[in-house]
């Protein structure tokens, strides 16, 4: 079906660039969507193979460096970032500053420099959340003291201890933008707006796991104590391969389920198909897991927890070789070439 | 399946000797941006006139002078993308363009889902993180499946496909800007967005509100296009290429840093997107943001890394220019 797609797509191609065969030409859209969800429909959506050796969990985590440039678009820059996406109550936050020439770049030495020489870049920053207002200020220092790292590098550290008393509710988050002023040695100032989560999870994973083959699928359960009744969401990534250098994120999964307070199991499901389709031969281990509450927006995240769980292997007969032929991306991909064949 | 590869060669046969390309035209469903008011989500005129400028109309274009059939959607860009007169409102009427009901001014789909209609979804600016939001929440196992009680799964079920011209997937620096209340930030921006309403403050660059961590990879493909034309000033204030409110790192969805700075010869591959698939790069446009959405300024069309043009056979080098006068409703009215 692919080839047809290819082969028509570049009939189609042709056709359309032919009085200027030089000129640069589109592949139809609607082909390119049908070939890739045929290739999507081997697996349900709640199980997917990992092929770029991506953890879709931990890229969704990455520090995101954010920046301001000063007045009209003065440099340098201000650039800021957290050390987390998400912190819940007693939890400390870290927070980071610096200035930078572009964000291509590499902070500006001499900048540095100068900074390091006079020693008084003030930077601080407000904690304030969407709907329960200023939760606290932080100043920032570079003197590799307490949060900060290395004294004079020109990245300015500061911590905040998420306050008990201002939690949200179980199971539920709010928003905190951080605020952050910098005033260099001229009195030039900069600002900057970040934020991150203030998460009160509802529920916990306990560090029970356990596994079994169902029908073909690699089927993990993880054990959860749900204290607030409500909406939770699992997701986790499965490592193949031998030691640290070999494993690599082969497969994903998740799923969701409304809970009631008390222990809990809840189920993953590896499809099987994609442990013939990575060739993954094992042993097998849950890299990253992550569980969070859904109960309203934002979200309740917890922070993911690292290989927490491994597999026993199994004999590749074991998992079932069937594409799931997910029907709501089989229909798409028909409807799209249905429309590419019509005149 | 012999019957189906017979119908397939012949077509494929009667291209290459000549019979003309064409297509059966999907029903296209726009999709508008943030706005300051309510007047898109009460008004239709509102929600209409948003891709028109003068003269000059993004949907005639888009659609063939009318030709394909259209629905404009008109949801409360004055709410958070989340909410139930944003997503909500959106997937609502998505379902309703996809049942053949007629938009408030009287445009609908010339065939409904049910008698094998194709839709495509153009959404410009805020559009993409609302979209982005309906189509990372149409399961069941997702995290906000049907959040609010809206048709999620649906709306994602019924539509083709996507595509985002100068879309907030990661926000905007220019939020931040507005949202920020500090002395020394780049001020010069906040005009364009003027205020730190709920969808401002929900389409600002921090990690508390980015669709991605509300959201899985799309149920359906997202293909990107949006603009690097500066506008005086509040560009300034933005990372990379930018059309003016929104940088390149967004317009593309790109992982990592969302003020990371990008131009069309490296802005991030489909494999670097802020979820590992779902996202397609289709091109870069000499347009601004208001431009990407009103067919006003027929420019430049660049190639970027895993994008849609093709040169030779092959895909065009990134950077090249593909279309020296092109705008990007004429670049939707050649995709199908």
């Amino acid at each position: 079906m692919k080839i047809m797609n290819t082969l028509l797509g570049s009939a189609l191609v042709l056709a359309a660039s032919a009085a200027t065969a030089a000129e640069p030409a589109i592949r139809p859209l609607g082909l390119d969507a049908a070939d890739l969800y045929r290739e999507q429909a081997r697996y349900p959506r709640s199980s997917q193979a990992l092929r770029d050796g991506v953890d879709p969990i931990l890229n969704k985590r990455q520090i995101n460096k954010q920046f301001m440039a000063g007045p009209n678009g003065e440099g340098p820059m201000l650039s800021i970032w957290n050390s987390a996406i998400s912190y819940e109550p007693g939890e400390k936050v870290q927070l980071f500053a610096e200035l930078v020439k572009d964000t291509a770049v590499k902070p500006i030495d001499l900048l540095r420099k100068l900074e390091k020489k006079s020693q008084n870049l003030t930077v601080t920053a407000k904690l304030v959340g969407e709907t329960s207002g200023l939760m606290g200020e932080v100043t920032y220092r570079d003197n590799g003291k307490g949060a900060d790292r290395r004294a004079g590098d020109g990245i300015y550290s500061a911590s905040f201890t998420m306050p008990k008393a201002r939690a949200p509710q179980a199971g539920y988050a709010e928003s905190v933008a951080v605020h952050v002023q910098a005033q260099t040695s001229q009195g030039e100032f900069r600002g900057a707006l970040g934020g991150f989560l203030y998460s009160n999870p509802g529920a916990r994973l306990t560090g029970r796991y356990r596994d079994e083959m169902r029908d073909g699928n690699m089927v993990v359960s993880a054990e959860v104590n749900v204290i607030a009744p409500g909406r939770y969401h699992l997701a986790a990534t499965m490592d193949s391969g031998k030691g640290a250098d070999g494993a690599q994120p082969m497969a994903w999964a998740q799923n969701a389920a409304v809970l009631q307070p008390g222990k809990q199991w809840i189920d993953l499901t590896y499809y099987g198909l994609i442990f013939h389709d990575m060739a993954a031969a094992g042993p097998y281990t849950m890299s990253s897991i992550t569980l969070t509450s859904a109960l309203s927006i934002p979200n309740a995240m917890t922070s993911v927890q690292r290989n927490v769980y491994s597999m026993p292997v199994h004999e590749m007969s074991a998992f079932q070789a069937r594409p799931f032929n997910n029907p709501l991306l089989m229909d798409a991909a028909q409807r799209l070439e249905a429309d590419a064949q019509a005149k | 399946m012999r019957s189906m590869i017979v119908v397939r060669l012949f077509t494929f046969l009667s291209l290459l000797f000549g019979a003309t390309a064409a297509y059966a035209a999907p029903c296209l469903i726009f999709v508008h941006g943030k706005q300051t008011d309510t007047n898109t989500y009460t008004n239709y005129t509102s929600a209409r006139n948003y891709w028109v400028n003068g003269s000059n109309d993004f949907i005639r274009t888009a659609t063939k002078n009318f030709a394909t059939p259209y629905y404009v959607v008109g949801y409360n860009g004055t709410r958070r993308y989340n909410d139930a007169q944003a997503a909500g409102e959106v997937a609502r009427e998505i379902v309703a363009a996809t049942n053949g009901t007629a938009d408030a001014g009287g445009h609908r789909c010339a065939l409904t889902y049910a008698q094998g209609g194709t839709f495509w979804v153009v959404a410009h600016s805020m559009g993409g993180a609302v979209m982005d939001f309906i189509l990372g929440n149409n399961d069941a196992t997702d995290p906000n499946f049907n959040f609010g009680g809206a048709p999620f799964d649906t709306a994602s079920a019924r539509i083709s496909l996507a595509i985002t011209t100068g879309g907030t997937h990661r926000g905007s620096q220019g939020a931040d800007a507005v949202c920020g209340q500090l002395n020394g930030v780049c001020n010069v921006i906040a005009s364009f967005i003027q205020s730190c309403d709920d969808a401002t403050y929900w389409l600002r660059s921090g990690e508390d509100v980015q669709v991605k961590n509300f959201a899985n990879a799309p149920a359906k493909l997202v293909y990107l296009t949006g603009g690097f034309e500066a506008i005086f000033g509040s560009s300034v204030c933005l990372s990379g290429e930018d059309d003016g409110v929104v940088q390149y790192a967004s317009i593309f969805a790109c992982n990592g840093s969302t003020g990371s700075s990008y131009d069309n010869s490296n802005v991030c591959r489909n494999n670097a997107k802020q979820e590992t698939s779902g996202f397609r790069n289709l091109d870069g446009a000499h347009e601004n943001h208001d431009d990407e959405r009103n067919d006003s300024d027929s420019d430049q069309r660049r190639q970027v890394p895993d994008g849609i043009w093709t040169c030779s056979g092959a895909p065009c080098a990134a950077n090249t220019t593909v279309q020296s006068s092109m705008t990007t409703g004429r670049f939707v009215s050649t995709l199908y």
